[in-house]
């Protein structure tokens, strides 16, 4: 069936402690559009106790500004996000709430999910937006989180690379729980026009 | 084809439930359109529409919440605790009088079928429950069921009443 959801690949993270990377290449330009859906992440690159940014990171070839979003964590505590190029660099963070350590194992146990939807990827005259909705509910009252964004990474070639890394920040790298990995599944949405 | 419809409720009772749920896919998505009949206003004017997997009602879920109602009251929110069930909607639409609208909600729920983790999942939903702006809400919700099983049923109370005809539950199943 056209315009179906077509899974294209699958990354699996079970280290608990270090630097991962999982490199989606030669992603066919076949699609209108590219998900990533995110299930049972509970490590992260941050730590709650250190303060530090969950940085578990999409990454493309050049960097991204962040457009608008809203970050919430934690009781009563809510805050936006404007155009921002500095704090998002070339990458779609994954829980930037400093301090509250989305996806921390450590804490609480408890696992986060997310989606990150990549527009029109594959053409080759427009720039490509990008939405993300991250959440994590933690079972402990300073570690949960939720982050709601649209980027734009300014390409105009058409996207055939995008990895996700662990390999800047602080505080508790790793993914995966300790009972079962963290997974990355990437669909291609629609058909290319 | 990745994405499979696997199931549909259209209750009118205050209760209703997907059994039986299939372990072969990656995620779920439900695809939910909500009224409840309420004949009066007041205090049970706008119902909450609960959600719980497998039948837990123990105090086994967490939330964190991010809404924005009516005109310029936004914010973010968590109980700092656990509670029985998902809160899918804070106020769903009713049929009191002449409000017309619906409640539309999308949920996710990623690696369902594995065990021996908990499990996380997410809400975004939509109310346009009254003619006044108070009854007109947006919510991003995300969840933790504490249960480690792997999800077999899902369930939907209405807080109050019963749904009204037009009610309608879809559930997808996303296969990798």
């Amino acid at each position: 069936m056209a315009d179906a959801m077509t899974h294209i690949a699958t990354a699996s993270f079970t280290g608990l402690s270090g630097d991962y990377s999982y490199n989606f290449t030669s992603i066919p330009a076949t699609y209108k559009h590219l998900r990533f859906v995110i299930g049972t992440a509970s490590r992260h690159q941050g730590d709650a106790a250190a303060g530090a940014d969950a940085a578990f990171s999409l990454n493309g070839a050049d960097t991204c500004t962040t457009i608008a979003g809203a970050i919430t964590s934690g009781a009563a505590s809510f805050s936006g996000m404007g155009s921002d190029a500095t704090a998002v660099s070339n990458h779609t963070k994954i829980g930037s709430v400093t301090g509250n350590g989305f996806w921390d194992g450590t804490s609480g146990g408890y696992n986060g999910c997310g989606v990150i939807d990549v527009y029109n990827y594959s053409n080759t005259t427009y720039q490509k937006p990008r939405s993300y909705f991250f959440t994590c509910a933690n079972g402990s009252s300073t570690n949960y989180g939720l982050e709601l964004g649209w980027q734009n990474q300014p390409t105009t070639a058409a996207i055939s690379n995008l990895w996700f890394d662990s390999s800047s920040g602080t505080g508790t790298n790793g993914y995966g729980s300790t009972s079962y990995p963290m997974h990355v599944y990437l669909f291609g949405i629609g058909l290319a026009a | 084809m990745a994405i499979t419809r696997l199931a549909s409720l259209e209750p009118t009772t205050a209760a209703t439930t997907f059994s039986g749920i299939s372990g072969d896919y990656e995620c779920l998505y439900v695809m939910a359109q909500t009224k409840c009949d309420e004949a009066s206003s007041g205090a049970t004017q706008n119902s909450s529409i609960y959600m719980i997997f497998n039948a837990d009602t123990t105090a086994n879920y967490y939330r964190q919440r991010l809404y924005v109602y009516g005109s310029g009251n936004y914010g973010g929110y968590n109980a700092g605790g656990s509670s029985t069930s998902f809160n899918m909607f804070w106020e769903s639409a009713n049929s009191y009088g002449s409000y017309a609208g619906w409640s539309a909600a999308k949920i996710s729920i990623p690696d369902y079928a594995v065990s021996g983790t908990n499990h996380a999942c997410q809400v975004e939903a939509t109310t346009i429950s009254e003619t006044s702006n108070a009854g007109i809400s947006n919510e991003f919700a995300g969840w933790t069921w504490g249960g480690t099983d792997a999800i077999t049923s899902i369930t939907f109370t209405n807080q109050y009443s019963t749904f009204t005809d037009g009610t309608k539950f879809i559930l997808y199943g996303l296969e990798a």
